[in-house]
């Protein structure tokens, strides 16, 4: 497979990590593709799936993705991209970007993405955190965007949010609870002054 | 009589608290994690914050 395609078919990955839910608000939603991910473990052994159309990668039901494992993805696009640029973000940062030549106008692609070579996705995959994804794919002939929710795994404890999100917590409750302890009567206030300065 | 409030710290308080409690949700998967989601929490924070500056029972009032 060609790098063009293999590019095209990270794009599809993203609509594969996100398809169409049947029904709620809150559905992912892919169009001008379609596909289908199984991701898997560090080990080999399979964890979560999804299909677009079909279900999961919802905010819901988010697709599960162990940041040291991989997905296995298989898509395709309605008509041959060429000349196009693609991308993959999550939290509306680019994880992945590039160009897609694909002179040879396919469709239709399948492969597996090592996601330990994402470094990021170390600190945001763990825990229960439901993150949204997106992708997209356009040039000549059309485009293709995708978005949805994937999840982690592992210990929430274990999750370098969760500790910067409890010292924050820790942090704003000792200063409330100095604005509560501070507020004083400016007479009593300006007294003690006065009587300190006295002594 | 008046009193010394704080409503700077009360904002700062309400800022670091919204911001730690948005990142707790979005750890245990309470809300998705989105930079909406972030604005919002944070915001009640903040204006809880400043509030409490502002409703805090005064101490050593007669």
């Amino acid at each position: 497979m060609n790098r063009t395609i293999r590019h095209l078919s990270l794009v599809t990955l993203a609509a594969a990590a996100v398809l169409v839910p049947a029904s709620a608000a809150l559905a992912a939603d892919a169009t001008g593709c379609s596909g289908a991910v199984v991701s898997m473990t560090a080990d080999g052994s399979k964890l979560d799936a999804a299909a677009a159309p079909g279900s999961g990668a919802t905010a819901d039901t988010p697709l599960t993705l162990d940041p040291a494992g991989s997905v296995a993805w298989k898509g395709s696009t309605s008509t041959a991209i060429t000349d196009g640029t693609w991308s993959v973000s999550a939290l509306g940062v680019t994880l992945l970007s590039g160009d897609a030549a694909n002179t040879e106008k396919k469709t239709s692609a399948a492969g597996t993405t090592d996601l330990s070579t994402i470094p990021v996705l170390k600190v945001l995959l763990t825990g229960s955190a439901k993150i949204p994804v997106s992708g997209s794919i356009t040039g000549t002939g059309g485009s293709c965007t995708a978005s949805g929710y994937v999840t982690g795994t592992g210990s929430v404890t274990g999750a370098p949010l969760f500790w910067a999100g409890s010292v924050l917590t820790l942090l704003g409750l000792l200063l409330a609870a100095s604005v509560l302890t501070g507020t004083k009567a400016a007479v009593a206030a300006a007294a003690v002054t006065a009587g300190g300065a006295a002594s | 009589m008046t009193a010394k409030r704080h409503p700077v710290r009360g904002f700062v308080a309400g800022l670091l608290l919204g911001l730690g409690v948005a990142l707790l949700l979005f750890v245990l998967g309470v809300l998705p994690m989105t930079v909406a989601w972030l604005g919002i929490v944070t915001l009640v924070g903040v204006v809880l914050g400043v509030c409490l500056a502002y409703v805090a029972p005064v101490r050593g009032a007669a």
